[in-house]
């Protein structure tokens, strides 16, 4: 059982800010997913939380004691390196039972340690392999190994850091489900690093988007893909990112539109929020843009076919879009001219200054109603 | 025709090879030759003529009193030197391989032996060990006059002639190993003892394999720092194989010191072979 807390955690390295003020709780039994590119800090938090660095202010708890002052090996935690970080001279059995090791206060028997090494290296599927050393195993098996040494010991915490980005992408889809199942049986509390975007949303239970030391957003998967916080996170989760375009709010006693390339989209739904006149940048995920016979006028330049959908890239009033296309109902070869609509209730709006999200986040999807397309009147 | 290329690529080669063929030749494997030849052979007083007298000159010298003595305090010195050399290389390594400011400046210092010239380093110990004012002569453990306590003398200086050596090859051994290890270490519960004995110690064993080969190798040959403290003294208690050897320039002497000098290269190479085939199997080499 243990919940986990970062208050105001500040990390520097000389005079860069690895970790700015990053402040966070994490439930028990959660699989949060500390998402975000490479730099952006969310390494070095992990790290923070192992005790492999100090915070240079803020605290860290576990279970609601304080950890900063205890060292790495005094806290409850197992960790998955991005490289393994196997020990090379030691067979896949001792390297499983090293954690059963190292702490004083849980020595056991022998015979208590072999069974729970082979009870580990059974949920892995390694059972075969306790003899070889690291060297002798595919990348997939050494995976598997650190996740076995992982699991030998009953931690507080689990953290993985990026396990899965040296596998071949087929392991990696499977290792994703086993990492599901994995936490289902134990319950334990996942905190897990990435870049990759699938690996949050498959697995998360929560989601904290990190870009340059700064928490961007934590929230479900749906709910980061639904409604993202800012024009960051809007375009880090999805794939294809979602368009941004620049639009003005045109607000009147009775609607709330905004205007992009000339044409006017009903947002179907006054709030208080913005203002006449504003300058947004206006968010459409590829699959909220549909072909139709007719709307906004569109020239297609360029086309990806994937078997079961193709991307569609086209040229709207200057900007460049991309649309997600299953039916394939028109012609879609560069340099036709095409018709866009958006789905009903599927734009996202956002600051045009500080990127941050316009439209409050309890507003549900404004009404089904067609598409209001209509030639804006100055 | 179609050999031509080749041939051209082989003769240039070849030529490439030539420089090093020459020096090994010249200077490793035509003494060697040479050295074996004296040895079955007696010169004349000035050395202008060889007589053949056989393989029992081999036998006589390698059998004789004169190169087991010198033997069996060669193996006093190399085991006086070896095991406590690496020890305190490590020690030293250990300490010196962390991340503190002006770390470098103790890795510079205790690197330093490399730097300095064996009969140097003879000569600031004959002052530290000369026995009516040296800091560190005492009557129970180094006395140069004292023919049971002469090597302990002359190993200390050995010991700290090899020290930067040790030194700097073991911290570049132990700066190899990659620090995600010794991480997953902490978080495996392992205090810093534990750590270096399950996790550094057998990471660096390749790099403790050559120096324990290296440093037994510059003992079988030690020399200066013998010459300069004690010159085989007192009473020829600290005459090792290659002093012998030394000893044995006068022509009329040089095939027994051929003989000897023979008798010890086998010797250094069985040692040096044996302790290969030894610490391998204890030695884990990464992958």
């Amino acid at each position: 059982m243990s919940s986990i807390s970062f208050s105001e955690v500040t990390k520097e390295f000389g005079e860069t800010v690895a970790v700015d003020d990053l402040t966070l709780e994490i439930a028990d039994g959660e699989f949060l997913v500390l998402l975000g590119p490479s730099g952006c800090g969310k390494s070095t938090a992990l790290r923070m939380l192992a005790g492999l660095e100090t915070p240079t202010s803020g605290t860290i708890s576990i279970d609601g004691e304080v950890v900063n002052d205890i060292d790495a090996r005094h806290r409850d935690i197992a960790m998955v390196f991005q490289s393994y970080a196997l020990y090379p001279h030691m067979t896949v059995a001792k390297n499983i039972e090293s954690p059963l090791i190292g702490r004083r206060s849980e020595r056991t028997t022998r015979e208590v340690r072999t069974q729970a090494v082979h009870r580990a290296a059974d949920m892995l599927g390694l059972t075969d392999l306790l003899g070889r050393k690291p060297a002798q195993l595919s990348g997939g098996q050494r995976q598997r190994v650190a996740l076995a040494r992982a699991i030998v010991r009953k931690p507080a915490v689990f953290l993985m850091d990026e396990p899965l980005s040296n596998l071949d992408a087929k392991l990696r889809t499977e290792t994703r489900g086993e990492l599901v199942d994995l936490h289902a049986e134990l319950g334990a509390t996942f905190v897990y690093v990435t870049h990759d975007q699938v690996e949050a949303m498959t697995m998360a239970t929560r989601i904290a988007v990190l870009v340059e030391g700064k928490l961007q957003q934590v929230a479900a998967p749906r709910e980061l893909y639904d409604q993202p916080a800012n024009v960051f996170v809007a375009r880090f989760i999805g794939s294809p990112p979602m368009n941004i375009i620049a639009g003005r709010v045109r607000r009147s006693d009775r609607s709330l539109a905004v205007e992009i390339g000339g044409h006017a989209f009903d947002l179907g739904a006054v709030w208080g929020g913005p203002a006449d006149g504003l300058a947004v940048d206006v968010g459409v995920r590829p699959e909220d843009l549909e072909l139709a016979a007719e709307g906004m006028a569109a020239t297609v330049i360029g086309c990806e076919w994937l078997g079961h959908e193709q991307i569609v890239a086209v040229e709207v009033a200057g900007s460049r879009l991309l649309l997600r296309d299953t039916d394939e109902r028109f012609d879609t070869s560069p340099g036709t001219q095409v018709h866009l609509i958006i789905k009903p209730g599927h734009l996202h709006l956002f600051d045009a200054d500080s990127g941050e999200r316009l439209s409050p986040p309890q507003l549900s999807p404004p009404q089904l109603s067609p598409p209001q397309l209509s030639p804006l009147t100055p | 025709m179609r050999r031509t290329p080749r041939l051209r690529g082989a003769l240039a080669g070849y030529g490439l090879l030539a420089p090093a063929l020459f020096i090994f030749a010249a200077f490793a494997f035509y003494p060697l030759w040479r050295i074996i030849w004296l040895g079955f052979h007696e010169q004349n007083r000035t050395g202008t003529r060889q007589r053949w007298v056989g393989p029992s000159q081999y036998v006589d010298v390698l059998t004789g009193d004169e190169f087991r003595e010198g033997l069996w305090i060669t193996f006093q010195f190399v085991l006086l030197t070896v095991p406590i050399g690496v020890v305190l290389g490590i020690g030293l390594a250990v300490a010196a391989n962390r991340q503190l400011r002006g770390i470098r400046v103790f890795q510079v210092i205790f690197s330093s032996t490399i730097a300095s010239s064996t009969a140097v380093t003879a000569v600031i110990f004959f002052v530290l060990l000369e026995p009516s004012v040296g800091y560190l002569s005492n009557p129970w453990i180094f006395d140069l006059l004292d023919p049971d306590r002469a090597i302990y003398a002359v190993a200390l200086t050995g010991v700290w002639q090899n020290l930067g050596l040790t030194f700097v090859i073991t911290l570049a051994g132990l700066q190899a190993i990659p620090d995600d290890l010794l991480e997953a270490a902490r978080l495996d519960g392992y205090g810093p003892v534990r750590t270096f004995t399950r996790i550094t110690l057998p990471l660096i064993t390749p790099t403790l394999l050559f120096l324990s080969v290296a440093l037994t190798v510059f003992g079988l040959q030690a020399f200066a720092q013998i010459d300069v403290l004690t010159g085989g003294g007192p009473a020829g208690a600290t005459e090792v194989v290659v002093f012998k050897i030394f000893n044995s320039q006068d022509p009329r002497s040089l095939g027994e010191g051929s003989v000897m000098s023979v008798g010890l290269f086998v010797v250094t190479a069985a040692i040096a072979s044996l302790q290969f085939r030894l610490l391998e199997r204890r030695v884990h080499y990464g992958g």
